[in-house]
């Protein structure tokens, strides 16, 4: 008998044993599928963290850009804007014969000035009054184009 | 009905509408009546509409109304509601005077004391003429007109400011303008609306997303010698609709005789 063939037959001998020894344990599978488990959940939640860090990021940055251009534009102080405009329109003479349109303007103008008379009655706060400012802002700054535009074409 | 006379009578109920507030603001006052602490010195007039009572009298920004009709208006602190005293006052002296009473008033400008008065009838019809003159007869026929975006629209009827896009498929110009001159007879229009935003009840992004290309197509019939008024009504119970734009609509919401020469 040669020296490889008595190896191979030990080895052949003590081969059962071996694997038998090796058998994984039972709760083997159940581990791996665990662990598995546990790094898929780690890896969602990594990828939800990553996602709200940029949501947020991006709110962040539209909220910054939204206080910046307000910073960059001063609020407008109508109800000063809209008695300069009426002083600037007291500034100019009487119209002789009256122009549709000023007439429209005027009757709005009565109509938002009972508005905002009513508004000072009840006690209304800033940012109530302020849009019914803005308007009354519009419309005198309607009528003073137009009686500018009288004088104008009186003067011609 | 003739145009004039239905034009006329709108500017009655409308300037009848307003008057029914308060009799100050059927004078065209406008008073600071919000508190006691604001009416110390007298009742500070925040503005007088133009055409009013209260502008024939010569009120304007800034003036102090220290006396009504022999009646002061410092220091009277606040009503019930905290409000402004002197306001319910200077409301029931307006109220309490006949139709022939003067309306008699010590103002305080720029540290003067200025005395206004004229009697009560009087400036009324001193104003009112405003609302019946200057009405021009339209003749038939060809002619001119104008189309005019200017934006005198009531709020109250949801009517805000409109832009002409298109005239008739041209550019109208210069950018800016409010009224355009145009032959009599029809005229094809493209419309977009300036509504501001906050009117619209929804967020300000959603509304910059969603309001683009929502201009409209209008056809306008001018009349010779009319300016027709064109704005943008939003429609309230539409107003979120911005799939199909139907929040808003353009229209013409006004004709006023005006000589287009």
């Amino acid at each position: 008998m040669s020296e490889h063939e008595s190896n191979f037959l030990d080895l052949a001998a003590r081969l059962p044993a071996s694997v038998a020894a090796h058998v994984p344990p039972a709760d083997l599978w159940p581990r791996i599928a665990a662990t598995h488990r546990r790094r898929r959940r780690q890896r969602r939640w990594r990828r939800l963290l990553a996602g709200g860090s940029a949501l947020a990021l991006i709110v962040a940055l539209g909220l910054a850009a939204n206080n910046w251009r307000h910073a960059a534009t001063p609020a407008i102080d109508w109800q000063a804007r809209a008695q300069a405009l009426e002083l600037q329109l007291d500034s100019l003479p009487t119209p002789t014969a009256n122009d549709p349109l000023a007439q429209l303007a005027e009757s709005e103008l009565a109509h938002l000035d009972g508005n905002l008379q009513a508004a000072y009655d009840r006690g209304a706060v800033s940012r109530d009054l302020d849009p019914l400012w803005q308007r009354r802002s519009e419309l005198l700054d309607a009528l003073l184009s137009l009686r500018r535009q009288q004088v104008l074409s009186s003067r011609i | 009905m003739k145009p004039r006379i239905a034009f006329a009578l709108i500017l009655f109920l409308v300037a009848a509408a307003a008057a029914a507030a308060s009799p100050s603001a059927s004078l065209g006052l406008l008073v600071d009546s919000a508190s006691a602490e604001a009416a110390r010195d007298g009742l500070r007039v925040l503005g007088a509409t133009p055409g009013s009572v209260a502008d024939r009298l010569g009120l304007r920004p800034g003036d102090v109304l220290v006396d009504v009709n022999g009646t002061a208006l410092a220091n009277l602190g606040a009503d019930a509601n905290g409000r402004a005293l002197a306001a319910t006052t200077l409301n029931a002296s307006i109220a309490d005077l006949a139709p022939a009473a003067p309306l008699r008033l010590r103002v305080l400008r720029n540290g003067t004391l200025l005395a206004m008065n004229v009697p009560l009838q009087t400036a009324a019809a001193a104003a009112s003429v405003t609302a019946a003159d200057g009405v021009v007869d339209s003749p038939s026929g060809s002619g001119c007109g104008r189309i005019s975006t200017f934006d005198v629209a009531p709020r109250s009827e949801h009517l805000y400011r409109a832009k002409i896009l298109l005239l008739d498929g041209a550019t109208p110009g210069p950018t800016g303008t409010p009224s355009f001159r145009v032959s009599a007879g029809t005229h094809k229009l493209l419309v977009a609306e300036d509504i501001p935003t906050q009117e619209m009840g929804v967020g300000p992004i959603a509304s910059l997303r969603s309001r683009r290309d929502t201009s409209k197509a209008l056809t306008v019939t001018v009349k010779p010698d009319t300016t027709a008024l064109l704005a943008a009504r939003l429609n309230t119970d539409k107003a979120a609709d911005f799939a199909h734009g139907a929040y808003w609509d353009p229209v013409v919401w006004r004709e006023i005789p005006e000589n287009c020469r």
